[in-house]
Protein backbone atom coordinates (compact mmCIF):
# COMPACT_ATOMS: atom_id res chain seq x y z
CA UNK A 1 0.00 0.00 0.00
CA UNK A 2 3.00 2.35 0.79
CA UNK A 3 4.62 1.52 -2.31
CA UNK A 4 1.21 3.09 -4.18
CA UNK A 5 0.80 5.52 -2.59
CA UNK A 6 4.83 6.60 -3.16
CA UNK A 7 4.25 5.81 -6.93
CA UNK A 8 0.55 7.99 -6.74
CA UNK A 9 2.72 11.01 -5.24
CA UNK A 10 5.28 10.53 -7.85
CA UNK A 11 2.75 10.04 -11.25
CA UNK A 12 0.70 13.56 -9.54
CA UNK A 13 4.50 15.08 -8.94
CA UNK A 14 5.51 14.52 -12.56
CA UNK A 15 2.22 15.41 -13.77
CA UNK A 16 2.07 18.80 -11.73
CA UNK A 17 6.18 19.39 -13.25
CA UNK A 18 4.54 18.53 -16.84
CA UNK A 19 1.82 20.65 -16.60
CA UNK A 20 3.81 23.87 -15.29
CA UNK A 21 6.30 23.44 -17.66
CA UNK A 22 4.57 22.22 -21.21
CA UNK A 23 2.84 26.51 -21.53
CA UNK A 24 5.99 27.52 -22.05
CA UNK A 25 7.46 25.04 -24.73
CA UNK A 26 3.94 23.02 -26.31
CA UNK A 27 3.47 24.09 -29.55
CA UNK A 28 -0.20 25.52 -29.83
CA UNK A 29 -0.12 27.82 -27.01
CA UNK A 30 -0.91 31.44 -27.45
CA UNK A 31 0.91 33.80 -25.93
CA UNK A 32 -0.18 37.79 -25.75
CA UNK A 33 -0.20 38.89 -28.86
CA UNK A 34 1.99 41.89 -29.01
CA UNK A 35 -0.31 44.21 -31.18
CA UNK A 36 -3.88 44.12 -29.08
CA UNK A 37 -6.22 42.36 -32.32
CA UNK A 38 -9.27 45.40 -32.29
CA UNK A 39 -12.67 44.22 -32.26
CA UNK A 40 -14.36 43.33 -35.49
CA UNK A 41 -17.60 44.52 -37.15
CA UNK A 42 -19.92 42.66 -37.66
CA UNK A 43 -20.09 42.00 -41.07
CA UNK A 44 -21.69 39.01 -42.81
CA UNK A 45 -19.18 39.40 -46.06
CA UNK A 46 -16.24 39.75 -44.21
CA UNK A 47 -13.81 36.72 -43.98
CA UNK A 48 -11.26 38.27 -41.60
CA UNK A 49 -10.92 41.42 -40.16
CA UNK A 50 -8.21 42.09 -38.23
CA UNK A 51 -4.40 40.59 -38.20
CA UNK A 52 -1.51 40.41 -36.62
CA UNK A 53 1.92 40.59 -38.52
CA UNK A 54 4.33 38.06 -37.62
CA UNK A 55 6.31 38.71 -33.90
CA UNK A 56 8.50 36.46 -33.27
CA UNK A 57 8.95 35.22 -29.61
CA UNK A 58 11.54 32.70 -29.55
CA UNK A 59 13.97 31.34 -31.93
CA UNK A 60 15.85 28.38 -31.89
CA UNK A 61 18.36 26.28 -33.14
CA UNK A 62 16.31 23.53 -35.14
CA UNK A 63 14.86 25.19 -37.69
CA UNK A 64 12.19 26.83 -35.96
CA UNK A 65 11.10 29.39 -33.99
CA UNK A 66 7.61 30.70 -32.20
CA UNK A 67 5.62 33.33 -34.33
CA UNK A 68 2.47 34.76 -32.31
CA UNK A 69 2.71 31.41 -30.21
CA UNK A 70 3.19 29.22 -33.00
CA UNK A 71 5.52 27.05 -33.51
CA UNK A 72 7.17 27.17 -37.03
CA UNK A 73 9.06 26.38 -39.84
CA UNK A 74 12.22 29.53 -40.41
CA UNK A 75 12.48 28.46 -44.10
CA UNK A 76 8.59 29.02 -44.69
CA UNK A 77 7.80 31.01 -47.76
CA UNK A 78 4.30 32.59 -46.24
CA UNK A 79 4.16 35.07 -43.71
CA UNK A 80 2.55 33.99 -40.32
CA UNK A 81 -1.10 36.16 -39.45
CA UNK A 82 -3.46 35.94 -36.89
CA UNK A 83 -6.87 36.90 -37.53
CA UNK A 84 -10.32 37.15 -36.76
CA UNK A 85 -13.04 35.80 -38.27
CA UNK A 86 -16.27 36.21 -38.61
CA UNK A 87 -18.69 33.32 -39.90
CA UNK A 88 -22.30 33.99 -42.09
CA UNK A 89 -23.73 33.43 -38.29
CA UNK A 90 -21.96 36.46 -37.20
CA UNK A 91 -19.83 34.47 -34.72
CA UNK A 92 -16.14 35.59 -34.26
CA UNK A 93 -12.88 33.48 -34.10
CA UNK A 94 -9.65 33.48 -34.03
CA UNK A 95 -7.53 31.45 -36.14
CA UNK A 96 -4.04 31.51 -37.67
CA UNK A 97 -2.79 31.28 -41.34
CA UNK A 98 0.38 31.75 -43.45
CA UNK A 99 0.14 33.63 -46.16
CA UNK A 100 2.29 33.23 -49.45
CA UNK A 101 4.40 36.59 -50.75
CA UNK A 102 3.42 35.23 -54.07
CA UNK A 103 0.91 33.72 -55.32
CA UNK A 104 2.23 29.87 -56.71
CA UNK A 105 2.33 30.64 -60.45
CA UNK A 106 0.11 27.84 -62.45
CA UNK A 107 1.21 25.27 -65.35
CA UNK A 108 0.58 26.44 -68.54
CA UNK A 109 -1.89 23.45 -69.19
CA UNK A 110 -4.10 24.38 -66.53
CA UNK A 111 -6.07 26.91 -68.75
CA UNK A 112 -6.62 24.28 -71.41
CA UNK A 113 -9.92 22.63 -71.49
CA UNK A 114 -10.17 18.84 -71.06
CA UNK A 115 -10.70 18.18 -74.52
CA UNK A 116 -7.60 19.55 -75.45
CA UNK A 117 -5.78 18.33 -72.42
CA UNK A 118 -6.92 14.61 -73.61
CA UNK A 119 -6.12 14.85 -77.06
CA UNK A 120 -2.52 15.77 -75.98
CA UNK A 121 -2.05 13.12 -72.98
CA UNK A 122 -1.39 10.29 -75.77
CA UNK A 123 1.79 11.79 -75.58
CA UNK A 124 2.57 14.32 -73.05
CA UNK A 125 2.66 12.93 -69.45
CA UNK A 126 2.11 16.54 -67.83
CA UNK A 127 -1.26 17.15 -69.95
CA UNK A 128 -2.21 13.18 -68.64
CA UNK A 129 -1.19 13.91 -65.21
CA UNK A 130 -3.26 17.44 -65.16
CA UNK A 131 -6.23 16.32 -66.30
CA UNK A 132 -6.16 13.28 -64.06
CA UNK A 133 -6.05 15.65 -61.43
CA UNK A 134 -8.93 17.95 -62.55
CA UNK A 135 -11.08 14.96 -63.20
CA UNK A 136 -10.41 13.16 -59.66
CA UNK A 137 -14.29 13.37 -57.84
CA UNK A 138 -15.70 13.85 -61.20
CA UNK A 139 -14.55 11.09 -63.20
CA UNK A 140 -12.53 8.57 -60.90
CA UNK A 141 -11.85 5.69 -63.74
CA UNK A 142 -10.89 8.62 -66.35
CA UNK A 143 -8.81 9.83 -63.71
CA UNK A 144 -7.43 6.45 -63.01
CA UNK A 145 -6.31 5.18 -66.68
CA UNK A 146 -5.05 9.11 -67.59
CA UNK A 147 -2.66 8.85 -64.24
CA UNK A 148 -1.45 5.43 -64.61
CA UNK A 149 -0.97 6.97 -68.40
CA UNK A 150 1.30 9.75 -67.39
CA UNK A 151 3.31 7.02 -64.90
CA UNK A 152 3.77 5.44 -68.32
CA UNK A 153 4.64 8.28 -69.96
CA UNK A 154 7.08 9.91 -67.97
CA UNK A 155 7.62 6.79 -65.50
CA UNK A 156 7.13 9.14 -62.34
CA UNK A 157 5.57 6.77 -59.85
CA UNK A 158 4.37 10.49 -57.87
CA UNK A 159 1.11 10.22 -60.32
CA UNK A 160 -0.12 6.55 -58.79
CA UNK A 161 0.67 8.32 -54.97
CA UNK A 162 -1.40 11.15 -56.11
CA UNK A 163 -4.28 9.02 -57.49
CA UNK A 164 -3.58 6.23 -54.35
CA UNK A 165 -3.60 9.39 -51.63
CA UNK A 166 -7.09 11.06 -53.62
CA UNK A 167 -9.01 8.28 -54.86
CA UNK A 168 -9.08 5.65 -52.59
CA UNK A 169 -8.15 8.09 -49.25
CA UNK A 170 -10.22 6.86 -46.34
CA UNK A 171 -8.09 4.05 -44.76
CA UNK A 172 -9.78 3.60 -41.42
CA UNK A 173 -12.91 5.24 -40.08
CA UNK A 174 -13.42 4.87 -36.71
CA UNK A 175 -10.63 2.28 -36.30
CA UNK A 176 -12.55 0.21 -38.83
CA UNK A 177 -10.37 -0.47 -42.09
CA UNK A 178 -11.32 0.28 -45.28
CA UNK A 179 -10.01 -2.85 -46.97
CA UNK A 180 -11.37 -1.97 -50.54
CA UNK A 181 -9.67 1.56 -50.68
CA UNK A 182 -6.40 -0.24 -49.02
CA UNK A 183 -6.68 -2.93 -51.77
CA UNK A 184 -6.36 -0.18 -54.12
CA UNK A 185 -3.47 1.43 -52.06
CA UNK A 186 -1.60 -1.64 -52.53
CA UNK A 187 -1.63 -2.11 -56.33
CA UNK A 188 -0.77 1.75 -57.11
CA UNK A 189 1.92 0.83 -54.71
CA UNK A 190 2.99 -2.63 -56.36
CA UNK A 191 2.55 -0.87 -59.12
CA UNK A 192 5.30 1.58 -58.48
CA UNK A 193 7.56 -0.85 -56.95
CA UNK A 194 7.36 -2.67 -60.48
CA UNK A 195 8.58 0.47 -62.22
CA UNK A 196 11.29 1.10 -60.13
CA UNK A 197 10.20 2.81 -56.92
CA UNK A 198 10.87 1.71 -53.05
CA UNK A 199 8.56 -1.68 -52.17
CA UNK A 200 8.12 0.35 -48.96
CA UNK A 201 4.68 1.24 -49.38
CA UNK A 202 3.78 -1.76 -51.17
CA UNK A 203 4.63 -3.52 -47.66
CA UNK A 204 2.98 -1.36 -46.09
CA UNK A 205 -0.29 -2.09 -47.40
CA UNK A 206 0.01 -5.81 -47.97
CA UNK A 207 0.88 -5.56 -44.26
CA UNK A 208 -2.50 -3.79 -43.71
CA UNK A 209 -4.32 -6.10 -45.76
CA UNK A 210 -3.01 -9.43 -43.91
CA UNK A 211 -3.49 -7.72 -40.51
CA UNK A 212 -7.17 -7.08 -42.01
CA UNK A 213 -7.49 -10.29 -42.27
CA UNK A 214 -7.32 -10.77 -46.08
CA UNK A 215 -6.33 -14.14 -47.38
CA UNK A 216 -3.99 -15.47 -49.60
CA UNK A 217 -6.00 -16.17 -52.41
CA UNK A 218 -7.13 -12.24 -52.37
CA UNK A 219 -3.97 -11.21 -52.21
CA UNK A 220 -2.47 -13.43 -55.37
CA UNK A 221 -5.63 -11.87 -57.36
CA UNK A 222 -4.44 -8.81 -56.46
CA UNK A 223 -0.56 -9.11 -57.32
CA UNK A 224 -2.00 -10.62 -61.03
CA UNK A 225 -3.53 -7.42 -61.45
CA UNK A 226 -0.82 -5.09 -60.91
CA UNK A 227 0.63 -7.81 -63.35
CA UNK A 228 -2.05 -6.57 -65.52
CA UNK A 229 -1.30 -2.73 -65.00
CA UNK A 230 2.02 -3.34 -65.41
CA UNK A 231 1.86 -4.79 -68.70
CA UNK A 232 -1.01 -1.90 -69.72
CA UNK A 233 1.77 0.55 -68.59
CA UNK A 234 4.36 -1.25 -71.19
CA UNK A 235 1.71 -1.58 -73.51
CA UNK A 236 1.16 2.51 -73.34
CA UNK A 237 5.07 2.93 -73.89
CA UNK A 238 5.02 0.50 -76.45
CA UNK A 239 2.45 2.34 -79.09
CA UNK A 240 3.95 5.79 -77.96
CA UNK A 241 7.92 5.09 -78.26
CA UNK A 242 8.01 2.11 -80.05
CA UNK A 243 9.90 0.32 -77.11
CA UNK A 244 9.46 0.17 -72.82
CA UNK A 245 11.12 3.04 -71.54
CA UNK A 246 9.95 2.46 -67.94
CA UNK A 247 9.74 -0.69 -65.79
CA UNK A 248 11.00 -3.13 -68.26
CA UNK A 249 12.64 -6.28 -67.36
CA UNK A 250 15.47 -4.37 -65.60
CA UNK A 251 13.32 -2.22 -63.69
CA UNK A 252 10.86 -4.77 -62.01
CA UNK B 1 -6.57 -1.99 -4.71
CA UNK B 2 -3.26 -1.46 -5.64
CA UNK B 3 -2.99 -2.46 -9.23
CA UNK B 4 -7.05 -0.18 -9.55
CA UNK B 5 -5.35 2.74 -7.97
CA UNK B 6 -1.87 3.14 -9.85
CA UNK B 7 -4.15 2.19 -13.19
CA UNK B 8 -6.89 5.17 -12.46
CA UNK B 9 -3.85 7.54 -11.88
CA UNK B 10 -1.92 6.00 -15.38
CA UNK B 11 -5.31 6.71 -17.08
CA UNK B 12 -5.74 10.37 -15.59
CA UNK B 13 -2.28 11.12 -16.40
CA UNK B 14 -2.63 10.16 -20.38
CA UNK B 15 -6.37 11.71 -20.07
CA UNK B 16 -4.88 15.16 -18.69
CA UNK B 17 -1.50 15.27 -20.93
CA UNK B 18 -4.46 14.82 -23.69
CA UNK B 19 -6.40 17.52 -22.98
CA UNK B 20 -3.76 19.94 -22.14
CA UNK B 21 -2.19 19.17 -25.66
CA UNK B 22 -5.89 19.99 -27.37
CA UNK B 23 -6.68 22.63 -25.20
CA UNK B 24 -2.99 24.35 -26.44
CA UNK B 25 -3.33 23.48 -29.54
CA UNK B 26 -3.56 25.95 -32.57
CA UNK B 27 -6.09 26.72 -34.72
CA UNK B 28 -5.54 26.75 -38.45
CA UNK B 29 -8.04 28.77 -40.78
CA UNK B 30 -8.84 26.99 -44.01
CA UNK B 31 -10.76 29.24 -46.49
CA UNK B 32 -11.88 26.63 -48.93
CA UNK B 33 -12.06 23.77 -46.73
CA UNK B 34 -16.16 22.55 -46.97
CA UNK B 35 -18.05 20.46 -44.72
CA UNK B 36 -16.25 17.93 -42.91
CA UNK B 37 -18.88 15.39 -42.61
CA UNK B 38 -19.26 15.13 -47.25
CA UNK B 39 -15.64 16.56 -47.48
CA UNK B 40 -13.14 15.53 -44.85
CA UNK B 41 -10.26 15.28 -47.19
CA UNK B 42 -10.46 18.98 -47.86
CA UNK B 43 -8.56 19.24 -44.75
CA UNK B 44 -6.73 16.02 -45.01
CA UNK B 45 -4.80 17.86 -48.16
CA UNK B 46 -5.00 20.86 -46.04
CA UNK B 47 -3.28 19.78 -42.91
CA UNK B 48 -0.86 17.86 -45.74
CA UNK B 49 0.07 20.96 -47.29
CA UNK B 50 0.74 22.93 -43.82
CA UNK B 51 3.30 20.57 -42.39
CA UNK B 52 4.63 19.15 -45.67
CA UNK B 53 6.20 20.25 -49.20
CA UNK B 54 6.45 24.06 -50.44
CA UNK B 55 3.64 25.34 -48.88
CA UNK B 56 4.85 23.73 -45.44
CA UNK B 57 5.25 26.26 -42.46
CA UNK B 58 4.21 24.47 -39.63
CA UNK B 59 6.83 22.50 -37.38
CA UNK B 60 6.07 19.02 -36.86
CA UNK B 61 5.86 18.68 -33.49
CA UNK B 62 3.43 21.56 -33.98
CA UNK B 63 1.17 19.41 -36.37
CA UNK B 64 1.02 16.75 -33.99
CA UNK B 65 -2.35 18.39 -32.56
CA UNK B 66 -4.00 21.14 -33.98
CA UNK B 67 -7.65 22.41 -35.37
CA UNK B 68 -8.77 23.20 -38.74
CA UNK B 69 -11.56 25.72 -38.71
CA UNK B 70 -13.54 26.75 -42.06
CA UNK B 71 -14.85 29.80 -43.22
CA UNK B 72 -18.49 28.68 -41.54
CA UNK B 73 -16.48 27.94 -37.70
CA UNK B 74 -17.00 24.37 -38.38
CA UNK B 75 -13.66 22.71 -36.31
CA UNK B 76 -11.80 20.11 -36.95
CA UNK B 77 -9.59 18.38 -34.78
CA UNK B 78 -6.30 17.16 -36.57
CA UNK B 79 -3.16 14.79 -35.97
CA UNK B 80 -0.41 14.34 -37.86
CA UNK B 81 1.92 11.63 -37.28
CA UNK B 82 4.48 9.64 -39.49
CA UNK B 83 4.08 6.72 -40.55
CA UNK B 84 6.46 4.71 -38.93
CA UNK B 85 8.55 1.31 -40.18
CA UNK B 86 8.59 -1.12 -37.57
CA UNK B 87 10.63 -3.57 -36.91
CA UNK B 88 9.69 -6.77 -34.35
CA UNK B 89 12.34 -7.20 -31.47
CA UNK B 90 11.67 -10.04 -28.93
CA UNK B 91 8.43 -10.34 -29.99
CA UNK B 92 7.63 -6.24 -29.93
CA UNK B 93 6.76 -3.99 -32.93
CA UNK B 94 9.15 -0.92 -32.47
CA UNK B 95 9.02 1.94 -34.76
CA UNK B 96 12.32 2.29 -35.69
CA UNK B 97 12.43 5.06 -39.16
CA UNK B 98 9.38 6.94 -40.65
CA UNK B 99 8.27 5.73 -44.10
CA UNK B 100 7.06 8.11 -46.57
CA UNK B 101 4.09 8.44 -45.55
CA UNK B 102 2.13 10.91 -43.45
CA UNK B 103 -1.13 9.56 -41.20
CA UNK B 104 -3.46 12.24 -40.64
CA UNK B 105 -6.03 11.69 -38.58
CA UNK B 106 -9.23 14.01 -38.29
CA UNK B 107 -11.73 13.91 -35.51
CA UNK B 108 -14.91 14.94 -37.09
CA UNK B 109 -17.44 17.14 -35.63
CA UNK B 110 -19.86 13.97 -35.36
CA UNK B 111 -17.50 12.56 -33.46
CA UNK B 112 -16.20 10.42 -36.24
CA UNK B 113 -12.58 9.48 -36.33
CA UNK B 114 -11.60 9.64 -40.08
CA UNK B 115 -7.75 8.67 -40.81
CA UNK B 116 -5.95 8.51 -44.40
CA UNK B 117 -2.49 8.85 -45.21
CA UNK B 118 -0.65 10.85 -47.67
CA UNK B 119 2.35 10.28 -49.75
CA UNK B 120 5.02 12.73 -49.54
CA UNK B 121 6.22 12.73 -53.38
CA UNK B 122 3.81 15.23 -54.63
CA UNK B 123 2.48 18.41 -52.83
CA UNK B 124 1.13 20.66 -52.79
CA UNK B 125 -2.25 19.05 -52.41
CA UNK B 126 -5.65 20.50 -53.78
CA UNK B 127 -7.79 22.24 -51.71
CA UNK B 128 -10.67 21.84 -52.18
CA UNK B 129 -10.01 18.09 -52.40
CA UNK B 130 -12.25 17.34 -55.90
CA UNK B 131 -14.16 19.20 -58.51
CA UNK B 132 -17.12 21.23 -56.46
CA UNK B 133 -20.00 21.17 -59.02
CA UNK B 134 -21.42 24.72 -59.38
CA UNK B 135 -24.74 25.94 -59.88
CA UNK B 136 -24.61 25.75 -64.03
CA UNK B 137 -22.39 22.58 -64.52
CA UNK B 138 -23.64 19.13 -65.10
CA UNK B 139 -23.62 16.46 -62.82
CA UNK B 140 -20.45 14.11 -61.72
CA UNK B 141 -19.80 11.94 -64.52
CA UNK B 142 -19.67 9.20 -62.14
CA UNK B 143 -22.41 6.80 -63.14
CA UNK B 144 -24.13 3.96 -61.12
CA UNK B 145 -24.67 3.93 -57.31
CA UNK B 146 -21.89 3.98 -55.18
CA UNK B 147 -19.09 4.21 -57.94
CA UNK B 148 -16.02 5.84 -57.06
CA UNK B 149 -15.38 4.80 -53.14
CA UNK B 150 -14.62 8.73 -52.16
CA UNK B 151 -17.85 9.80 -53.64
CA UNK B 152 -17.93 13.19 -52.01
CA UNK B 153 -21.43 13.72 -52.57
CA UNK B 154 -21.95 10.31 -49.81
CA UNK B 155 -21.71 11.78 -46.06
CA UNK B 156 -19.81 9.60 -43.88
CA UNK B 157 -22.32 8.25 -42.03
CA UNK B 158 -20.87 4.47 -40.87
CA UNK B 159 -24.27 2.79 -40.93
CA UNK B 160 -25.21 4.06 -43.97
CA UNK B 161 -21.70 3.14 -45.46
CA UNK B 162 -21.69 1.48 -49.21
CA UNK B 163 -18.92 -0.21 -50.56
CA UNK B 164 -18.18 -0.99 -53.51
CA UNK B 165 -15.24 -1.56 -54.85
CA UNK B 166 -13.73 0.33 -57.96
CA UNK B 167 -12.91 -1.23 -61.17
CA UNK B 168 -11.39 0.10 -63.71
CA UNK B 169 -10.37 -2.63 -67.27
CA UNK B 170 -6.74 -1.76 -67.93
CA UNK B 171 -5.98 -1.29 -71.81
CA UNK B 172 -4.87 -4.19 -74.10
CA UNK B 173 -5.49 -6.99 -71.26
CA UNK B 174 -7.92 -8.74 -69.63
CA UNK B 175 -9.87 -8.21 -66.81
CA UNK B 176 -9.93 -10.02 -63.45
CA UNK B 177 -12.64 -12.34 -63.90
CA UNK B 178 -14.43 -13.98 -61.33
CA UNK B 179 -13.63 -17.90 -59.95
CA UNK B 180 -15.94 -20.65 -60.95
CA UNK B 181 -18.09 -22.09 -58.06
CA UNK B 182 -15.13 -24.61 -57.73
CA UNK B 183 -13.06 -21.51 -56.86
CA UNK B 184 -10.80 -21.88 -59.96
CA UNK B 185 -10.09 -18.79 -62.09
CA UNK B 186 -9.94 -19.03 -66.02
CA UNK B 187 -6.51 -19.22 -67.61
CA UNK B 188 -5.08 -16.00 -69.34
CA UNK B 189 -5.32 -15.95 -72.50
CA UNK B 190 -2.19 -14.48 -74.19
CA UNK B 191 -2.17 -13.00 -77.82
CA UNK B 192 1.55 -14.07 -79.01
CA UNK B 193 1.17 -12.81 -82.37
CA UNK B 194 0.04 -9.02 -80.99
Amino acid sequence: MRNAIFMAAALVAVTAVYLYLAPATRPGQRVPAAVTLPIPPQSPDAAWVAGDAETIAADSDDGTEVVLGLRVRKDRNCTVQLRDYVTPDGEMFSAYSCTPGEPRPEHPYSQYDDATLEAMAYADAEAAAILGQRLIGRNTEKSYELLVRATALDGDSGHLYWLADQAFSAVKINDDIQVPNVMRRYELAALAAQLGASDVNSNFWRAQLVNAGVDNERLRQLDRRVDELLQTVRDIQVTVFGEVRHGGQGDA
Amino acid sequence: MRKLINALLFVMLLASGQAQAQANAGVIYCENCRDPLKYPDDYVNFAFNQVYGEQGWMDFDQADDFFIENANGVRVYVDVDFVMHSSEIFGINLPIWPENMLQISLALPNGMIYTSIRSIFMSPLPVPSSWEPEADDPEPENEGDGEGIDDPEDELWPEEEEEEEFEWEPQGTTGIQDPDENGDFPETEWCEEC
